[in-house]
């Protein structure tokens, strides 16, 4: 039997004891929190967003955000988890469509490189990370979710249908069309 | 010809929504196996032939992807900074609340900072110019904000100690503020007017704790101070020769007084 959402979206601590201590403005309980989700909100941001100063801001933003309204999240069928990259994607979302007139300028795909030939390989970590950031921002909005999610949060795929409000199976086809269109844009 | 057309058809409409779909499904299996520590040769081994074919170069794609995003860090200044923006900005906005039993001496010193304001009333030269600086009127504002916030989370349930630190320090704060600046009788009575928001707020929130009963009726006799003080204001054209002398209470020591002097405000 598979584990419940509330349990794959927790973490390795008793989240609701933490989340509970830091609602009372508990500092350690904060931090474990920030330990916790801090890495995943940056890189879900990071895959999403094109500029590492906006992705930056937004991230900023979310845990700002995510700190001045704890006190009202409330247990009521949502892990915490989801509560959080539901504030991480729509902070995103609004972001992209602030600046989506800059974005279309962008020239995403000047960055991608030819898929005849093997570039990855090459590549260190950073600009292989730009290739495939590049390279997902063609992907349309629902994918590129998605691929956040799963690769950059590291959420299982109920964790991701949980958060986009979308099945599971809807999830494992869009990751399918995702991974397909990468591999064709980046020759991954 | 026939067969072909068919054919055709049958493959476009079943290639397209069944067979990735099914793909779909294969391949999230096969990733979750590589997160579970699997290997891509391994995981390729679980499948069929014909399907680890087509899963093959995918799987191998998505532990690319995974590899390379995942090991995506951000810039430590960065996140430092940020842990300690949102440690900061926890701690002094979800103190630990404690919404029935306060300590009796922050009460009582609370009591004082409004003590204080009623003395400073008595005390500070009336006139009938609008002489009130920018940074006096910020700080009854900023006094009359606190007491706004004081009273929601009173009504929500939410009250903690810092809510009482906060206002007590904002009420110090006006009282270095307004301290020989000469106010307008509008101004003063603001001034007496919050003082009594004040009290009122904290004696409605201490009514059922016994504890602290008796410090709740030092801040209440306060009130009437500050009323009674009202009751004897001079008008500005004399108030150099008789301020706040003291007197019968006029207002109570519940507020009723203070919306009028709102709106004249």
């Amino acid at each position: 039997m598979s584990p419940s959402l509330d349990e794959e979206l927790s973490p390795q601590f008793d989240e609701r004891v933490v989340v509970e201590s830091a609602q009372k403005g508990d500092a350690d309980a904060l931090g474990m929190l920030y330990e916790y989700y801090f890495p995943r909100v940056h890189r879900f941001v990071s895959v999403r967003v094109f500029r590492q100063e906006d992705a930056e801001d937004i991230v900023n933003e979310i845990f700002m955000r995510v700190v001045s309204s704890i006190d009202r999240f409330r247990w009521e069928g949502a892990p915490f988890g989801a509560w959080i990259f539901r504030i991480a994607r729509n902070e995103v979302v609004n972001h992209i469509r602030r600046s989506a007139r800059q974005l279309q300028k962008e020239p995403l795909f000047d960055s991608i490189p030819d898929a005849k030939s093997d570039h990855v390989g090459d590549l260190e970590k950073e600009e292989a990370f730009e290739y495939i950031r590049a390279a997902s921002a063609n992907l349309p909005e629902a994918q590129r979710d998605v691929i956040a999610l799963r690769f950059g949060a590291d959420l299982t795929v109920a964790e991701t249908a949980r958060v986009l409000g979308k099945t599971e199976n809807n999830v494992k086809v869009l990751q399918h069309k995702a991974i397909v269109r990468l591999r064709e844009m980046v020759n991954l | 010809m026939f067969f072909s057309y068919a054919s055709s058809i049958f493959h476009f409409v079943f290639r397209r929504d069944v067979v990735p779909e099914q793909e779909a499904l294969l391949l999230a299996d096969g990733i979750e196996l590589l997160h579970k520590g699997l290997t891509l040769e391994e995981v390729v081994r679980q499948f069929p032939r014909k399907e680890a074919k087509i899963l093959e170069p995918l799987l191998k794609a998505s532990q690319v992807i995974d590899f390379v995003v995942s090991d995506y860090t951000p810039r430590p200044a960065f996140e430092n900074d940020l842990r300690a923006r949102f440690l900061t900005t926890g701690k002094s906005s979800l103190e630990i609340l404690k919404p029935v039993r306060m300590k009796p001496a922050l009460v009582a010193t609370l009591s004082v900072a409004a003590a204080a304001i009623v003395a400073l009333v008595i005390l500070v030269p009336l006139t009938s110019d609008s002489s009130a600086t920018a940074e006096v009127r910020i700080q009854l504002e900023q006094v009359q904000a606190r007491i706004d916030i004081f009273t929601d989370k009173q009504a929500g349930g939410e009250l903690s100690e810092s809510h009482f630190e906060d206002l007590k320090k904002d009420l110090d704060k006006l009282v270095d503020t307004v301290k020989d600046q000469p106010l307008t009788q509008v101004e003063q009575a603001r001034v007496r007017s919050l003082a009594e928001q004040s009290v009122t707020a904290v004696s409605e929130v201490v009514n059922d704790d016994e504890n602290i009963i008796e410090a709740a009726e030092a801040v209440i006799e306060r009130a009437g101070a500050v009323a009674a003080a009202v009751a004897n204001t001079q008008s500005p054209d004399d108030s150099e020769t008789s301020q706040g002398a003291g007197g019968e209470n006029s207002v109570g020591a519940d507020g009723g007084g203070v919306s009028s002097i709102e709106e004249t405000d």
